[in-house]
């Protein structure tokens, strides 16, 4: 691909389909209801069968605050540890998808994604730092991936700049040589602090989500919260993407939309990989999705994406879990494997 | 592991033993080319490590020390497999590494040394050497003890309410003890058995 043409996406937004109210109500709609249905499906299967009847007991139970009828080993497999998979999985995603969408738009750069401008490589950097530093601090993870992913991404800015100002080639270079730095780190970080341990190392660089949801709550509310603020700066987006100087023209505060954008999209993507390690091309693929099928106004996009991220690592992660049970494969690999030709589909469908 | 040739031929050995190496067979016949002996052990069970003990005893002519040594050895192993015959087989479960979830399959040493000791371990019939596991597996599957591999942390949140947690079977073990191919191997067994079967041992 050739990244110095106009890339679709700003072509796309230079024409501004803009979305109505009642496309967006539908479309938001659909994908909520996929992300449910998905949602029901991922806590029925599992290594372990539990019936239908019992899981509503528990799912009741939960709700009611009384206790459920069910074995205490039923009751942790959905308590404990399908239920919050399912949830870190939308949360993931979702934040991924947004942050992919956010630098895309900001950047004015259709590659750009949290995991190829290295920011959630860098969050993992962070993150890693902070477990070994500070476990007992559980803030300190989120909050730790969050400052690796503002440091990452602003140094791949600042190096991205040529002398005459942006190019995209020079940042999606600037990312990738940052990414396979910051990787380094991540290696040598983890081999240092407890003596090789290559499964945890391959699980930070590809991505995992069968690890203790203790910091679910915290980092649902960070995602949350961030993904309202990109969505409050819509609109701006919609119109710093036909160009900076039309954007200021028009009475954008530029500089204060990137910054905002750019810490918020750096926030969520330092709380998912926090709990997630660095899972690639969900950022990537879901926002370039949306816009295949939607359009590329933002107000479209951002949501839009948020769901569909959480919709497809969601399935992604019940597939990692299921398919060889009881055994479990990372989540990055099936994500890869479910979307790559699904983005083909839909970029070969419009073309 | 890359060893390297040239170092190895500097020190002129009469006898190389090697358990593994990257790119074994080339490496093998590299030494081989320069009339330098090579005995590779890789032993997968305990069985593995005495025939092996025996072997390199007949390549150094110190057979009858390996024999000696071998059989003292099988006299331990068969006492551990007497007092456990009969009793009944706690359910076990070994953690390599806590997230992800790592624990050992089917055809490796320490699986061979839980079965030896009186266990069975959950995760037995799995193909897979060291498999990334399914946490709600271990939970259905109610584990009597739980065995996680020293510099690990502690046992996992959502397996405190197993029966190995509530009675308190959860045990560290030394991995150079357990996972390592020797004579040791067989401390390791009698340590397991004890463990596995305090109402036969004894507890330590």
């Amino acid at each position: 691909m050739n990244v110095t043409d106009t890339p679709n996406a700003v072509r796309h937004i230079a024409s501004a389909n803009r979305v109505t109210l009642a496309q967006l109500v539908v479309a938001l709609t659909l994908l909520a209801l996929l992300v449910i249905v998905l949602a029901v499906i991922a806590t029925a299967v599992g290594s372990e069968h539990v019936s239908l009847a019992s899981i509503s007991k528990i799912i009741i139970a939960g709700i009611t605050g009384r206790s459920a009828d069910v074995t205490p080993e039923q009751q942790i497999i959905i308590a404990e540890i399908r239920l919050p998979r399912v949830l870190m999985a939308v949360v993931v995603g979702g934040a991924l998808s947004v942050a992919g969408a956010a630098y895309q738009a900001l950047l004015r750069n259709p590659l750009a994604d949290p995991y190829i401008l290295g920011v959630s490589t860098g969050a993992a950097v962070g993150a890693i730092v902070s477990t070994v530093f500070a476990e007992s601090i559980p803030v300190g993870r989120p909050l730790a991936a969050f400052i690796g992913a503002v440091l990452t991404i602003t140094a791949v800015y600042a190096l991205g700049q040529g002398r005459r100002g942006e190019a995209s080639e020079r940042l999606i270079l600037a990312g990738v040589i940052t990414n396979t730095f910051l990787s380094s780190i991540v290696i040598f970080m983890l081999t240092a602090a407890s003596g090789s341990r290559l499964r945890s190392i391959f699980s930070w660089l590809i991505g995992d989500l069968s690890g203790e949801p203790r910091l679910l709550g915290l980092v649902t509310v960070f995602v949350m919260a961030g993904i309202v603020v990109i969505y409050m700066n819509a609109r701006a987006l919609n119109l710093l993407m036909t160009g900076e100087e039309e954007a200021v023209a028009l009475g954008v505060e530029v500089r204060r939309v990137k910054i905002t954008v750019y810490l918020a999209a750096s926030l969520i993507t330092g709380a998912a990989v926090a709990v997630s390690g660095v899972i690639g091309f969900v950022g990537l693929v879901i926002p370039h999705a949306i816009r295949l099928v939607g359009g590329s106004d933002n107000r479209l996009v951002i949501p839009a994406s948020a769901l569909a991220g959480g919709a497809l690592l969601l399935a992604a992660d019940t597939v990692a879990r299921t398919i060889i049970a009881p055994r479990e494969l990372h989540i990055g690999v099936i994500s890869a494997l479910i979307g790559g030709p699904v983005f083909i589909y839909l970029l070969r469908r419009t073309s | 592991m890359r060893p390297s040739i040239e170092s190895i031929v500097a020190l002129k050995p009469d006898l190389v033993i090697a358990s593994t190496a990257s790119q074994l067979e080339q490496f093998v016949r590299n030494l081989d080319q320069v009339g330098i002996p090579v005995y590779v052990s890789n032993p997968q069970n305990i069985d593995g490590v005495l025939s092996s003990i025996d072997s390199i005893g007949e390549l150094t002519d110190t057979t009858a020390r390996a024999s000696g040594l071998t059989k003292e050895l099988r006299g331990r192993i068969k006492a551990v497999e007497i007092r456990v015959a009969g009793a009944a087989r706690p359910r076990v479960f070994l953690i390599l590494g806590r997230e992800p979830l790592i624990t050992a399959g089917g055809g490796t040493f320490i699986s061979d040394i839980i079965a030896r000791a009186g266990g069975q371990s959950i995760s037995s019939n799995e193909k897979a050497a060291y498999p990334q596991y399914s946490l709600e597996t271990v939970v259905a599957q109610r584990p009597e003890v739980i065995l996680i591999q020293d510099g690990e942390r502690e046992l996992p949140d959502r397996l405190q309410q197993t029966p190995a947690a509530r009675e308190g079977r959860v045990y560290h073990f030394d991995d150079g003890v357990l996972l390592r191919p020797g004579p040791r191997i067989v401390n390791g067994l009698e340590q397991m058995a004890a463990k596995l079967h305090p109402e036969l041992f004894g507890r330590e």
